[in-house]
C-alpha cells in the first residue's frame, strides 16, 4: 500500500495523462491518499440525478453526421466546421467544455454555414422538387422548412423561428437573388442558429423528466454522434419518448443500427485513451508515421487502416452483439482481412472482405492483445512495459497515477549507464523498480507491462527476443499475480476495478461529461446493472438510458 | 460589398478591361508615393516550437553563431549550420543567445511544451493547474506581445490586432502558440488564426480589401450575396440566442453570451471602412486560384491515430509556405493588420519534406517527420546529440526554418510601401521559440533571430546577452516600434516572488536542468535593455 501512496497524483484527472516520455523538471506530486475506488456500500435510498448537462455544441463529426442526415446525403458537409481543440479531462470528445465558442470557431461556423449553404443552391432542384416550378414562392420556402430545419432543429420550428428563416430568404429576393440563391441564404442562417448547433435543454429549476423532444436528441447523439432519425422525430414530437420502456425500446434499435458502428468504436477509443487531439502514444489507432519503417517495413497505410479497422470492428461489433466486458478482455477472436490474415499469420479471407478467426487462446486475450492497442502503447521500435502497464492502471482499472518526477529522466540515464550492452526491458525495469525516484511508481507499472512483452512494438506476437534473449511475463502489481498476459488479463476480468472502471465510462459517454462525487448512486446502479446481466456493456448502454440520471434534469444545485 | 476576387474573375472575363484603363490611372499609386503618409510601424513574430532542437549554446550546439559577441559573416556561420540558409541575408540579421524564459521556472509545471509556451508571449505567469506535474488546461495569464503591439500599432478598433498564419498546413487545430499562448485576458479580441490551407485563406483576410482599381462584378455570385447579408443573417442568430438565454440555465447563458459577443465582433468587421487606407502598389491580394489545392490529412482519420499526419496527396508545407507567406506579407501591405504571427507550433505534428537521402532517424522515411520526435529522448540518452544521424536530420529539419525566415525577410523587401519605403524597412521580424535546448526542455538560450526596421538598430551581428530574458526582449519590441517606453513585460520581480504570489510552493522551482547557477528564486524576471 505505502508503494501505491507514494505514486497517486491527486489533482486532475490522472486517467487523461499518458505516460510521456518528454516530461522532465517537476516535482513529485503530493503524497496523498487515493480515493477508494470501490467505495462502500452505499444506501441510496433518495433518487439520484447527475448535475445537470450542459449545452454543447456539435463535435465536428457529429457537424458532419448531421449535414448527411438533414439533406438525405444531397449535400456535403464543410471541413471549415470548427474541430477539436484540446482533450477533455474525462478524454471523451463530446465535453460541452471542448467547444466553448470562440471568435475561430465563430467565424468558422459561418463560414462552414456559407459553404453548404453553396451547396444546397446546387442541390436544390433534387431537394425541393417545388423550386423547379415555374415560379416558386413562399409555399415552396416553407415546404424546405418542414424537412430540413425540423431535421436541422430537431423538433418542428416554432412560429417565429420559421419567420425569421423566411424574412432572410425574403431578403435575398428583395436584393434580386434567385430562388434557389434565397434558399441558400436562408439555409446559411440556419446552419448558424443554437437550435442546430447546440444540444440545449431548457432549465430545470425543480427536477423534472426530459421532454420527448429532449430525450429524441439524447438517445440520437448517444448511440450516433447524428441527429434523430424522421422515425425517432416522430416519437420525440408525439411523446412517445416520456414512457421509459419506448426509450429503451429506442435506445436498443440505435444501438443495433449500422449508423452506431462508428460512434461504438469511439466510445471505446475514447475510453481507452484515444483523445480527440490525441498524445503521439496515447490512442488505439496505428500509422505508418508513428512507426519505424525500418523495423515494420510492411506497414503500409492501408495495413496500417486494417489493422485500426479490425479493432473498431471488434469493439463495435463486441457492443451490438451485448458481448460482456470480459469477452472485450479475453476473447482469443479477431477480425481479419488480407492484411490482419498476414499479420496473425492465418488464412486471409477473400480480398477485400473481413472474417471473424478464433487465435490461440494462449497468447490472445482481447483488446489488449490486438495489435491497434499494443501497438499504440509502444514506441516506434521497440515495445513499452511503461506504457502498457500505466494502461492498466489508468485506463482499466481507473486507478490514479502521477507523472515522472523532475530528476527521473537524468536518474533513468545515470542507471541505465552500468548496465551491459543491449539489456533486455525486464533489466532496464528491474533498475526502475530498485533505484530511487523511479522506485516509488514504477514497482507498480512495469510488472503489468512487462506481462505483454512476448509482444513488440507493433503488437506482434515473438517467442524470444531478436537477440535470442527468453522473455519472462510473469509478474504481480495492482492486487493482480499472472504467469503471463493471459493469467493477468484473465485476473483483472475479476477485479471490482475493472467493472466499476467500465461503468464510469460509459456514463461519460453517455453524458457528455464526468461524473461528480454526488454520481456515486447512479455508478453504484449501473455496476448493479453491469452485474446482473454478467457485465454485458451493450446492455449497460441501453441500460443507462433507462436510469433516472439519464431521462431526468435537475438544475438543483 | 463584394470581394476582390469575383472583380479580378470579372476582369480576367472581361478581357480587357485592365488594359482600357488610361495609363496615368495605371500607374497612379506609383505617383502618390511622394505624398503618401509615412507608412505605418509592423511586428511579425516567427516562432518554432522546441528552440534550437539539440544544444544549449554550449555543449551540442548547431545554432549560435559564437560563443562571445560578433560580427556575423558568412566565415563564422560555419559552427552555425543550423542557420546557414542565413547566409543571404547576414547584413540584415541580429542573432542572440543568452536569452532566457525565466517565468517559466516559476510555474512548477512538469511539461516540457504546455508551459513555455503559454508564457513565451505572454510573460505571465499561466493560468490553470500551477504546481501541477501535468499537461493540464494551462492558457495564457495575460495579453501577449503580439496583442499588445497590435492594439497600440492598429489603425482603428475593427482592425484585427494580430492575426496568426499556421505555417503547418496540417490543419492541426492544437498549436501550441495559438491555445496556451496567446490574448487570453480579452475575451472580445480571441485569437484569430486563418485556415492552415493558404488557398482557404484569402476570402478570409481579404474579401474587405477593397481597390480602386477593380470595378465591381456585374452579377453578384451566390458567395457575394452570402458575404453582403452576412449581417442580417448575423443578426438573427443573436435574436435566436437571446430568445434561448431565456430558457437555459446560468451556465449554458454564458456560453450563449460569449457566442452573441463574437458575432458582435465579427459583425463590426463586416463594416466597410470608413475611411478606407489608401491601397498603392504594396498591396496585392493573392489570387487564390494561383495557390495550391493540398490535402491534408483526413481529420477524422489522423485526430485518432496519434503520430504526424499522412499527406493525402504528397502535399506537404514545403508547398504551401510561400503562399502562407504571401498571405501574411500581404495582409501587412494592405493594412488587414499590422502584426502577424507565423506559427510553426504545432506539438508533434509539425511535417515537412526533407531534401533527399535516407536517414534512420527520420522514422518516417525521411520525408515527413516531426521535428519534435528528431531529438528525443534526450541528448544524454545514449549521445543521441553527437550521433551522426541525430544531427543531420535536426540540422536539416532546422535549415527548413531558417529557408522560411529567409524567404519572409526577403519578400518583405520587395514589397515597396506607398512612401517609397520597403515593408521590410517598417516591419520588425522577430524569430524566437519556446525553448532553447528542446530536447531537454530547457528554457535557457532560446535562439532568437531579429531583422528589419530600416536603421533603428544595427544589423550584421551575433550578441551573446548577459542572461536577458523573454521579458526584456518583448519590451524591447515594443521601444522598437516606437509604441512606448516600456521597460518591462509582463511579470516583475524575482522567480521566488512570482512562486510566492502565484502560491506555487518555492520548493517546486522547475530546476536548472544541465545550468548550474542560472537560476535562483533571486533570479530577476527582467535584466534591462538588449544590447542592440
Amino acid at each position: 500500500m505505502l508503494c501505491l501512496l507514494a505514486c497517486t497524483g491527486t489533482i486532475g484527472d490522472p486517467e487523461t495523462r499518458t505516460p510521456s516520455e518528454t516530461q522532465h523538471g517537476s516535482p513529485p506530486p503530493e503524497m496523498m491518499p487515493p480515493p477508494p475506488m470501490i467505495p462502500e456500500r452505499l444506501a441510496c435510498d433518495a433518487p439520484s440525478y447527475p448535475a445537470a448537462t450542459e449545452m454543447r455544441r456539435l463535435t465536428f463529426v457529429q457537424y458532419q453526421n448531421a449535414i448527411g442526415e438533414i439533406f438525405g446525403g444531397r449535400v456535403a458537409p464543410s471541413g471549415s466546421f470548427p474541430q477539436a481543440s484540446a482533450p477533455s479531462s474525462s478524454g471523451f470528445s463530446t465535453e460541452a467544455t471542448l467547444r466553448y465558442p470562440t471568435l475561430q470557431s465563430t467565424t468558422d461556423i459561418m463560414t462552414a454555414a456559407e459553404e453548404v449553404a453553396e451547396d444546397v443552391a446546387r442541390s436544390l432542384p433534387a431537394l425541393l422538387p417545388c423550386a423547379s416550378d415555374a415560379n416558386p414562392g413562399d409555399a415552396c420556402a416553407n415546404r424546405f422548412l418542414s424537412e430540413y430545419a425540423r431535421r436541422a432543429y430537431r423538433r418542428t420550428p416554432s412560429a417565429e423561428e420559421s419567420t425569421a428563416l423566411l424574412d432572410i430568404f425574403h431578403q435575398g429576393r428583395t436584393d434580386g437573388a434567385s430562388f434557389a440563391e434565397s434558399i441558400a441564404l436562408m439555409s446559411g442562417a440556419m446552419l448558424q442558429m443554437p437550435q442546430f448547433l447546440y444540444v440545449a435543454e431548457d432549465a430545470a429549476p425543480s427536477t423534472r423528466p426530459l421532454t420527448s423532444v429532449e430525450m429524441a436528441s439524447r438517445l440520437s447523439f448517444m448511440f450516433w454522434d447524428s441527429i434523430p432519425d424522421d422515425a425517432l422525430l416522430d416519437k420525440g414530437e408525439n411523446g412517445a419518448l416520456l414512457d421509459k420502456a419506448e426509450v429503451i425500446t429506442e435506445a436498443r434499435r440505435l444501438l443495433g443500427s449500422p449508423k452506431a458502428s462508428a460512434t461504438l468504436a469511439r466510445f471505446v477509443r475514447e475510453w481507452t485513451g484515444s483523445s480527440p487531439v490525441a498524445e503521439r502514444w496515447s490512442t488505439g489507432q496505428i500509422s505508418t508515421a508513428n512507426k519505424d519503417p525500418s523495423t515494420y517495413p510492411f506497414l503500409t497505410r492501408a495495413y496500417a487502416q486494417s489493422i485500426n479497422e479490425s479493432f473498431d470492428r471488434f469493439v463495435a461489433g463486441a457492443l451490438q452483439r451485448d458481448a460482456t466486458l470480459r469477452e472485450l478482455l479475453r476473447s482469443p477472436d479477431v477480425f481479419v482481412d488480407e492484411n490482419t490474415a498476414d499479420f496473425y499469420g492465418v488464412t486471409p479471407p477473400p480480398a477485400g472482405t473481413w472474417t471473424r478467426v478464433s487465435l490461440d487462446p494462449a497468447r490472445y486475450s482481447g483488446i489488449m492483445t490486438q495489435p491497434a492497442l499494443l501497438g499504440a502503447l509502444a514506441h516506434a521500435r521497440d515495445s513499452s512495459p511503461i506504457y502498457r502497464g500505466a494502461f492498466i492502471l489508468q485506463r482499466l482499472m481507473c486507478l490514479p497515477l502521477g507523472s515522472p518526477p523532475a530528476n527521473a529522466q537524468a536518474a533513468q540515464m545515470e542507471q541505465e549507464a552500468t548496465l551491459p550492452p543491449n539489456p533486455t526491458a525486464r533489466q532496464l525495469s528491474a533498475l526502475r523498480q530498485s533505484t530511487s525516484p523511479c522506485s516509488g511508481c514504477h514497482p507498480r507499472i512495469d510488472p503489468l507491462g512487462l506481462a505483454f512483452e512476448h509482444f513488440d512494438g507493433l503488437g506482434r506476437y515473438r517467442d524470444q527476443y531478436a537477440s535470442g534473449a527468453a522473455i519472462d511475463p510473469a509478474g504481480a502489481s495492482a492486487g493482480l499475480s499472472f504467469v503471463d498476459q493471459v493469467e493477468l488479463l484473465e485476473q483483472l476480468t475479476q477485479r471490482p476495478e475493472t467493472s466499476a472502471c467500465a461503468v464510469r465510462q460509459v456514463f461519460r459517454f453517455a453524458m457528455s461529461q464526468p461524473e461528480t462525487e454526488s454520481d456515486a448512486c447512479t455508478l453504484q446502479s449501473l455496476n448493479d446493472a453491469l452485474a446482473s446481466t454478467s457485465g454485458q456493456v451493450g446492455a449497460l448502454l441501453v441500460g443507462m438510458t433507462g436510469s433516472d440520471a439519464f431521462r431526468f434534469r435537475s438544475d438543483t444545485p | 460589398m463584394t470581394n476582390w476576387i469575383d472583380r479580378r474573375r470579372f476582369l480576367t472575363g472581361a478581357g480587357g478591361a485592365m488594359l482600357a484603363l488610361p495609363m496615368l490611372e495605371a500607374f497612379a499609386p506609383r505617383r502618390a508615393f511622394a505624398q503618401a503618409a509615412p507608412s505605418p510601424k509592423r511586428l511579425i513574430i516567427f516562432a518554432n516550437e522546441h528552440g534550437r532542437c539539440i544544444g544549449d549554446g554550449v555543449e551540442f550546439d548547431l545554432w549560435s553563431p559564437g560563443a562571445t559577441s560578433r560580427a556575423l559573416s558568412s566565415a563564422n556561420m560555419g559552427p552555425s549550420p543550423q542557420l546557414a540558409p542565413l547566409a543571404a541575408i547576414l547584413d540584415k540579421v541580429v542573432t542572440f543567445d543568452g536569452i532566457d524564459d525565466v517565468i517559466r521556472h516559476a510555474t512548477g509545471n512538469g511539461d516540457g511544451h504546455a508551459a513555455p509556451s503559454a508564457d513565451a508571449f505572454t510573460c505571465r505567469m499561466p493560468l490553470g493547474e500551477l504546481g501541477v506535474d501535468c499537461t493540464c488546461n494551462l492558457t495564457a495569464g495575460g495579453p501577449s506581445i503580439d496583442f499588445v503591439a497590435g492594439t497600440r500599432l492598429r489603425a482603428n478598433a475593427a482592425q484585427y490586432p494580430s492575426i496568426l498564419f499556421p505555417l503547418s498546413c496540417t490543419e492541426y487545430p492544437n498549436d501550441v502558440f495559438y491555445t496556451d499562448g496567446r490574448f487570453w485576458t480579452d475575451t472580445a479580441t480571441h485569437p484569430f488564426q486563418v485556415s492552415s490551407i493558404p488557398r482557404n485563406a484569402i476570402d478570409t483576410l481579404f474579401a474587405n480589401v477593397i481597390s480602386p482599381m477593380m470595378p465591381p462584378p456585374p452579377q453578384p455570385a451566390l458567395k457575394d450575396r452570402l458575404i453582403a447579408r452576412r449581417t442580417s443573417i448575423l443578426d438573427s442568430v443573436t435574436a435566436a440566442l437571446t430568445s434561448l438565454k431565456g430558457r437555459v440555465n446560468a451556465r449554458d447563458r454564458m456560453q450563449l453570451d460569449h457566442h452573441a459577443d463574437y458575432i458582435r465582433t465579427i459583425e463590426q468587421r463586416q463594416m466597410p471602412m470608413m475611411n478606407p487606407p489608401p491601397i498603392g502598389a504594396a498591396c496585392r491580394p493573392p489570387d487564390k486560384n494561383a495557390a495550391p489545392e493540398v490535402h491534408p490529412a483526413n481529420y477524422d482519420e489522423w485526430q485518432t491515430m496519434g503520430g504526424n499526419p499522412v499527406w493525402e496527396d504528397g502535399s506537404s508545407d514545403d508547398q504551401t509556405m510561400p503562399y502562407t507567406i504571401e498571405n501574411l506579407v500581404q495582409a501587412l501591405a494592405c493594412d488587414v493588420t499590422r502584426v502577424a504571427v507565423l506559427s510553426a507550433g504545432v506539438d508533434n505534428t509539425f511535417a515537412f519534406q526533407y531534401p533527399t537521402g535516407s536517414n534512420p532517424v527520420l522514422a518516417n522515411g525521411g520525408w515527413h517527420t516531426s521535428i519534435h520526435s528528431i531529438p528525443h529522448p534526450p541528448c544524454a540518452s545514449g549521445g543521441n546529440c553527437s550521433d551522426p544521424n541525430t544531427v543531420d536530420a535536426v540540422v536539416r529539419g532546422y535549415q527548413w526554418f531558417t529557408q522560411v525566415f529567409v524567404r519572409l525577410v526577403q519578400s518583405l523587401e520587395a514589397v515597396v510601401e506607398p512612401d517609397g519605403s520597403t515593408l521590410l524597412d517598417n516591419t520588425l521580424v522577430v524569430w524566437m521559440s519556446e525553448l532553447g535546448h528542446g530536447s531537454v526542455h530547457s528554457n535557457f538560450n532560446i535562439p532568437v533571430v531579429l531583422a528589419g526596421l530600416g536603421n533603428t538598430f544595427a544589423k550584421g551581428r551575433h550578441i551573446v546577452e548577459n542572461r536577458r530574458t523573454l521579458g526584456d526582449l518583448h519590451a524591447h519590441i515594443l521601444r522598437l516600434l516606437g509604441t512606448g517606453n516600456d521597460m518591462t513585460f509582463g511579470e516583475t520581480g524575482t522567480v521566488g516572488e512570482l512562486a510566492t504570489r502565484f502560491g506555487v510552493s518555492t520548493s517546486r522551482l522547475i530546476e536548472d536542468a544541465g545550468y548550474p547557477g542560472y537560476i535562483s528564486t533571486s533570479t530577476p524576471l527582467h535584466g534591462g535593455p538588449l544590447s542592440l
